[in-house]
């Protein structure tokens, strides 16, 4: 597949979890929405980046797309093919293609495996090669993530969270695949490591032609090796676009809170801005707020937000939020003006 | 004299496999009102050079050495009783993890309670839980009344970090020790706890040191800053300085490996290896075999603490002063 194609593609992809209650007659008494209607598209070779606070479905999307949950409803495209209902030896394939990395590398890794076994297990399911040209498949990957044939027979106890994490990339590359799924690989990290870990990613994605779908809560992680941000809430997007759309011009009340809220490394920067302080927690996602998921938390929330759902729409591009009263301005010259919508753009973007 | 003054803290631990020395000749001061931020990796030595000052470590295992003075007292000499007293009164502390420091059986009003009774006998039950809601109410948990009944596991991390505050200001203390605070946190409930810590300082006039990794946190929040690199300092100052014009490598490392602004053309910088082990340091500075300007020199000599510009200023490095200028200033908002 050359590069600029959709490689992956959501429709509309929706995960609920039923809550159930009773051991022998389960009774559903409600649905956990973590995945609820979302769509996008990745072309080859390009990162897409997820943000949202824990619990915004980030994780289980991952999942859902890996095939590690079988999602609700909705399609999930993968190279133009409809993988979300398939099964055994269809699904095997696919997953040759399609891997993930995982966010803690301690318990991502088996503790009594050595590391050329746990790298080298993807290669042996598949029957990829002879034991001969594994081995040095193996040794060629461990070159490739920055460890050396020293570390072949090593157990994973026996490296740094950093190595750890290289590991569990090695094993990601090993099936050559086309879309790697980062589920948090950096957040368990320290800061300098996490720069290591990220020129790694970054240098892979050049030399292979690698797709990323790169999920982190850390908004400067995400800008920095994403091509198009997501932003996530309960569940839902709630604005996308470049990183510069993004970060320059946010228009959900949402992500120019998540933005404010980012601590800035520059002391004069960080000590003199404005800085928006939602109230509140998350709410549940068993029991969702009526129209707009955000409105309990949202300063600008009228009572239109309560009835209807807005939907992601935007005037041309790729920039799209889900908003009644989306910011116009940013950045804020005060914390009040996130409470005062815009009247003109709160009247147009209304509407069935 | 400033509130707290720690000078040459010395802190190992006895194991099976040697002696591992944890934190070597750390030296710090605060004042009251002040916020003073320690940064550094894991394993550094920040976590335990704060449980030293607190005599929270196990004596079998543990020796401390150095000089802790508050207001007056000299920490590391104080018996067990005036220790005991100090805690909690005076010295308060918030863990990384609220989780595993609230008691899991017992109600939150009850626990908070417990703060202000276990230091006042003469205070009622009925005071105390007056004092308890009033505190609830100060860090911003809503319906105070009505979460004094609930237990730790009902609410979410945000509020258990809360109540953790609550306690621990429940008796005004001088000072607030506050180990990784906001690390399990979102940046969105963050934000709402570093505000709190922010109007507390200058409501309450207390004293903070506030332990972290995130540098951003740091330039938020923070007025000194210390940073740590196994188990010493290797850079003190004011947080504009040392921000703008760091002087140690470890530092520009720290600082050039953040993803931070537009960037994405340039490759992050990134500090090659890992610390060494606290077993067996390495002899010199201990930075040199990740330094990207050692000298011969960096492996024989330990660099000592000397003063860099800025007011209070410090950093422990051979480089000459004008090569680390040169280098500082290529940090954004530095002079040049």
């Amino acid at each position: 597949m050359s590069s600029g194609e959709t490689i992956l593609r959501l429709e509309k992809l929706t995960k609920h979890f039923p809550v159930t209650r009773g051991i022998i007659f389960q009774r559903e008494i409600a649905t956990l929405k973590a995945v609820d209607d979302v769509s996008f598209e990745i072309k080859a070779g390009q990162t897409l980046g997820l943000v949202g606070e824990s619990g915004c479905g980030k994780s289980t999307l991952a999942r859902c797309i890996v095939r590690l949950l079988d999602p609700t409803s909705g399609r999930i495209e993968f190279e133009g093919e409809d993988i979300s209902r398939l099964s055994g030896k269809a699904l095997r394939s696919v997953r040759r293609d399609l891997v993930m990395i995982f966010q803690d590398p301690m318990s991502s890794l088996n503790p009594r495996m050595r590391v050329s076994e746990i790298i080298g297990e993807p290669l042996e399911v598949y029957r990829a090669g002879t034991s001969a040209t594994r081995r040095a498949r193996v040794m060629e990957l461990l070159e490739l993530v920055g460890l050396n044939s020293e570390h072949f027979n090593r157990f994973p106890h026996e490296f740094s969270g950093g190595q750890r994490q290289r590991i569990g990339i090695a094993r990601a590359l090993a099936l050559s695949p086309k879309l790697i799924v980062c589920d948090e690989p950096v957040s368990a990290l320290d800061v300098s490591v996490q720069a290591q870990i990220i020129n790694l990613l970054e240098d892979l994605q050049a030399e292979f032609g690698l797709t990323y779908l790169f999920i982190a809560h850390d908004l400067d992680i995400v800008r920095r090796v994403s091509d198009e941000v997501h932003v996530m809430y309960l569940g839902r997007v709630v604005e996308r676009g470049t990183d510069e759309d993004l970060y320059e011009a946010p228009h959900h009340p949402y992500s120019a809170a998540l933005l404010s809220a980012r601590p800035v490394p520059d002391p004069d920067r960080a000590q003199n801005r404005t800085h928006i302080v939602l109230e509140g927690d998350v709410p549940s996602p068993l029991d969702l707020p009526s129209g707009c998921r955000f409105r309990t938390r949202c300063p600008r929330a009228q009572p239109v937000c309560s009835e209807v759902e807005p939907e992601l729409d935007g005037p041309a591009g790729i920039h799209e939020w889900a908003c009644h009263y989306p910011l116009e301005t940013w950045p804020l010259a005060s914390p009040e003006d996130i409470r005062r919508p815009g009247s003109a753009v709160g009247v147009t973007e209304v509407g069935p | 004299m400033a509130l707290l003054e720690v000078h040459d803290l010395h802190t190992s631990f006895s194991t099976d496999d040697g002696l591992v020395r944890a934190v070597e000749g750390v030296s710090f001061s605060v004042d009251h009102g002040r916020v003073l931020g320690i940064v550094g990796e894991s394993g550094c030595g920040k976590s335990v050079s704060m449980l030293s000052i607190m005599r929270l470590l196990s004596m079998r295992q543990a020796s401390t050495s150095g000089r802790v003075m508050f207001d007056g007292v000299d920490l590391l000499e104080a018996s067990a009783a005036e220790m005991q007293n100090l805690r909690g009164r005076e010295i308060a502390m918030i863990f990384q993890d609220p989780m595993t420091s609230l008691n899991p059986v017992y109600r939150i009003g009850w626990q908070v309670a417990e703060a202000a009774r276990i230091h006042d006998a003469t205070l009622s039950k009925a005071e105390a839980n007056k004092r308890a809601e009033a505190m609830l109410t100060a860090v911003g948990i809503p319906s105070p009344r009505e979460r004094l009944a609930s237990y730790p596991h009902e609410l979410s991390g945000g509020m258990r970090q809360r109540v953790m505050i609550a306690m621990a200001l429940i008796n005004n203390p001088k000072l607030l020790i506050a180990d990784e605070p906001t690390t399990a946190l979102d940046v969105t409930t963050q934000a709402q706890i570093l505000e709190l810590i922010r109007t507390l300082r200058t409501d309450l006039g207390s004293a903070v040191v506030f332990i972290t990794h995130d540098l951003g946190v740091v330039a938020e929040l923070c007025d000194e800053v210390v940073v740590m690199y196994a188990g010493k300092v290797v850079e003190r100052g004011g947080v504009r300085d040392v921000f703008h014009a760091p002087q140690h490598p470890y530092t520009w490392g720290l600082l050039g490996s953040l993803p931070g602004r537009n960037l994405r053309s340039k490759r992050l910088f990134s500090i090659a290896g890992s610390p060494p082990s606290l077993l067996d340091p390495p002899t010199g500075c201990r930075f040199a075999m990740r330094c990207i300007h050692v000298m011969d020199r960096c492996r024989n000599d330990e660099p000592a603490l000397v003063s860099a510009p800025g007011d209070e200023h410090f950093v422990a490095c051979h480089l000459a002063p004008e090569i680390r200028n040169d280098a500082a200033n290529q940090f954004p908002g530095g002079t040049a």
